[in-house]
């Protein structure tokens, strides 16, 4: 059979007043405490918001640079195009020459006895495929 | 005097450099190209390209007397300075009133007149987060406690970026000794060394200082990501192994009576042993239960939860001292006691059964107070009547805990307490920046959690009433659990208490219970208890476990 203790009332009281006690004592404590707290979550905030916008300049200047590497970029593009260009007029500009259209002619002339020379050889490749025996490649 | 401050130094090897030269198109470092980009300010970067020939601390020396810095920190040639993160430890420390009179404009980092610092204000050392490539980028991102020796001693807290204020570098060496090697721990090892050399300078005993009001370490810890480094921090066996090592010689330095082994998870746990008690035993604890009889459901019978208590009380505890006060308020039926009295003694009858009835509307905190005036122990253990022993070593593992002060003294202790099905019931009390309470990982499975913070012996801002270890003596010095908070809060306010005298509140990961409350239960809280949180704002808001944006 277990038996009912009672605590001590005297210790109980004793116990809750030292209990207003330590919060009356820290509750003049509060305001320094605060005060040190705040100054360190501010260190830590300051660090935080020194290291975003450090982080910001940093991107910024990577943009920067991007956008001059771009800018170069695009001027080299607009020259090897405008350098495209003056060799497409120029070759045209040779094309439509008189003298490259005499020279033309002169190169078709040299031909046309080429042409004449090839015709029997392509008749004999056609004779001597015919009569290859079966089977082979 | 030099107008740097912070001394950064580049440690490779001589095929790093090699690497370097081949594998970047400017031939620089990944880390001094990182460390170009956080433009001009009161810093400077040293490489040291390690020999053959002198030994390595000599050569860690050298570098160190070729800076010039007020602070120096060495990282490898792979790892990247995260942009702007030397701009940000200068920006704390101007704000900490470290720097004396400061120049700055938004387009600079801050200019520090270092010939007006006041070296009284210069934290011994400084460290900051950093990140790493991970497949869940969440979990390669280190957002690390406030310093902790605790944490220290089962992982290396620090990591990188750590600055370390020159003079104590100078008494302490880059190395242990002159034939040391930078092993997988070197740094782990280096960083213990500091915080003793730092803590002792600061009242060792009670890792903190006696000026500052709210009780917070010298070590600094700055919450922005300060470095990258391309793998995880090693965890295999030899880096395990090097860590153990480094941890074994700071607890014999400190002259810590204690053990240190390796966990599953690759931490270190450190085991102090139990104390002799009085009479050579173990010592008493008294296990205070509050109680009004009440059944639950429980895998599918309907129990009386004190007696499913204090069955697995008796049942699966090894550890050999201890008495049960019930405390049970008005209404309950007395024969619940004698029913408890019965379950103890057919478990051998070594925990006696005591009965405290107590009148009045329910007031968990007078309930705990009326058990506590009558204990008999030399430990008080408050424990809920809906919790159930898990771990048999629990209430050794606590006791050991709240016994061992080599790493401040220890106020309370808790326990991790699981649901009922297995997630994660508490495992920490923390306070965000606003004042807001909870739980730490409330709900989420019990695993090892980001770093270990499910697993790791944790320096909380508070623990739970639900199971609670403490001495009988700071019981009473604190006032007991205040009546003026009769439900919700009490526990947290008590461990408020201890914390503003400088005590520690630690959760001891391997002491594991049920906790058999709903994880869908509606907690009602009264003007007065959120009033409360309030009052308590300029202790709670430095929170070590809470990130600076909140909790995470």
């Amino acid at each position: 059979m277990v038996s009912p203790e009672t605590p001590d009332a005297a210790w109980l009281r004793d116990l809750n007043q030292r209990d207003g006690a330590i919060h009356a004592e820290l509750n003049s404590q509060a305001a320094a405490v605060d005060d040190a707290s705040l100054r360190s979550r501010n260190a830590e905030v300051a660090a935080a918001l020194t290291q975003a916008r450090h982080g910001v300049a940093v991107r910024e200047a990577m943009i920067s640079s991007l956008h001059a590497d771009n800018a170069r970029l695009r001027n080299e593009l607009a020259a090897a195009r405008a350098e495209a260009e003056a060799a497409q007029n120029q070759v045209e500009s040779m094309l439509r020459s008189a003298r490259w259209r005499a020279a033309d002619l002169a190169v078709g002339a040299v031909r046309a006895p080429l042409r004449v020379a090839r015709t029997p050889v392509r008749v004999a490749r056609k004779v001597a495929t015919r009569v290859r025996p079966g089977g082979e490649a | 005097m030099s107008g740097v401050l912070l001394s950064l130094i580049c440690v490779g090897s001589a095929h790093e450099l090699a690497d370097a030269d081949t594998a970047h198109e400017s031939h620089r470092t990944p880390l001094a190209e990182s460390f170009s980009l956080q433009g001009p300010g009161p810093w400077e970067l040293t490489e040291l390209w390690l020999q053959g020939g002198a030994p390595l601390s000599t050569q860690l020396e050298r570098a160190v007397a070729a800076t010039s810095g007020r602070y120096v920190a060495f990282l490898p040639p792979v790892d990247r300075l995260e942009p702007g993160a030397l701009a940000g430890v200068a920006a704390a420390l101007n704000e900490l009133g470290a720097l004396g009179a400061l120049k700055s404009s938004p387009s600079r980092a801050p200019s520090p007149d270092l010939r007006s610092l006041d070296a009284a204000l210069l934290p011994p050392l400084i460290y900051t987060d950093e990140q790493w490539p991970c497949e869940d980028a969440r979990s390669g991102v280190f957002t690390k406690p406030h310093f902790s020796l605790r944490a220290l001693r089962q992982f290396d807290l620090l990591g990188r970026t750590t600055w370390v204020r020159r003079d104590l570098l100078a008494a302490v060496g880059p190395l242990a000794s002159d034939d040391a090697d930078l092993d997988a721990a070197w740094e782990w090892d280096l960083h213990l060394r500091l915080a003793e050399a730092a803590l002792e300078g600061a009242d060792a005993a009670t890792n903190s200082t006696a000026t500052d009001p709210a009780h917070r370490s010298p070590i600094l810890h700055v919450p922005i990501l300060g470095s990258w480094r391309p793998e995880p921090p090693a965890r295999d066996e030899t880096a395990n192994a090097a860590g153990l090592r480094a941890v074994r010689a700071h607890l014999k330095r400190r002259g810590v009576n204690a053990t240190a082994e390796l966990t599953e998870h690759g931490y270190v746990r450190i085991d102090p042993p139990l104390p002799a008690g009085e009479d050579g035993r173990a010592p008493m604890v008294s296990v205070v239960i509050p109680t009004a009889g009440g059944r639950r459901e429980l895998r599918g019978e309907n129990p009386v939860l004190v007696e499913n208590a204090v069955r697995s009380l008796v049942d699966r505890t090894d550890y050999e001292n201890f008495e049960i006060i019930l405390v049970t308020s008005a209404g309950t039926d007395p024969s619940v006691v004698e029913r408890c009295a019965q379950i103890a003694a057919n478990a051998g009858g070594a925990a006696p059964v005591r009965w405290v009835p107590v009148e009045g509307a329910f007031n968990f905190s007078h309930s705990c107070n009326a058990g506590v005036a009558v204990a008999h122990g030399e430990y008080i253990l408050l424990l809920n009547d809906d919790t159930e022993v898990i771990s048999p070593g629990w209430l050794a593992r606590m006791v050991a805990l709240a016994a061992d002060d080599s790493a401040g003294p220890v106020g309370a202790v808790g326990a991790k307490l699981l649901f009922a099905d297995g997630t994660i019931q508490h495992v920490g009390v923390h306070s965000d920046q606003w004042g807001n309470v909870g739980h730490t990982a409330f709900g989420e499975p019990d695993e090892p959690g980001p770093f270990g913070q499910n697993v790791v012996d944790v320096d909380a801002v508070g623990v739970t009433g639900a199971c609670l270890l403490t001495r009988p003596d700071l019981y009473e010095q604190m006032g007991g659990l205040s009546e003026s908070l009769p439900v919700n809060y009490n526990d947290v306010d008590f461990c408020f208490k201890l914390a503003a005298h400088g005590y520690h509140c630690v959760v001891a990961m391997d002491a594991v219970l049920y906790h058999l409350e709903s994880s869908t239960r509606k907690v009602e809280f009264t003007t007065g208890e959120r009033t409360v949180l309030q009052w308590w704002l300029p202790w709670s808001r430095n929170d070590r476990n809470v990130e600076l944006l909140g909790v995470s």
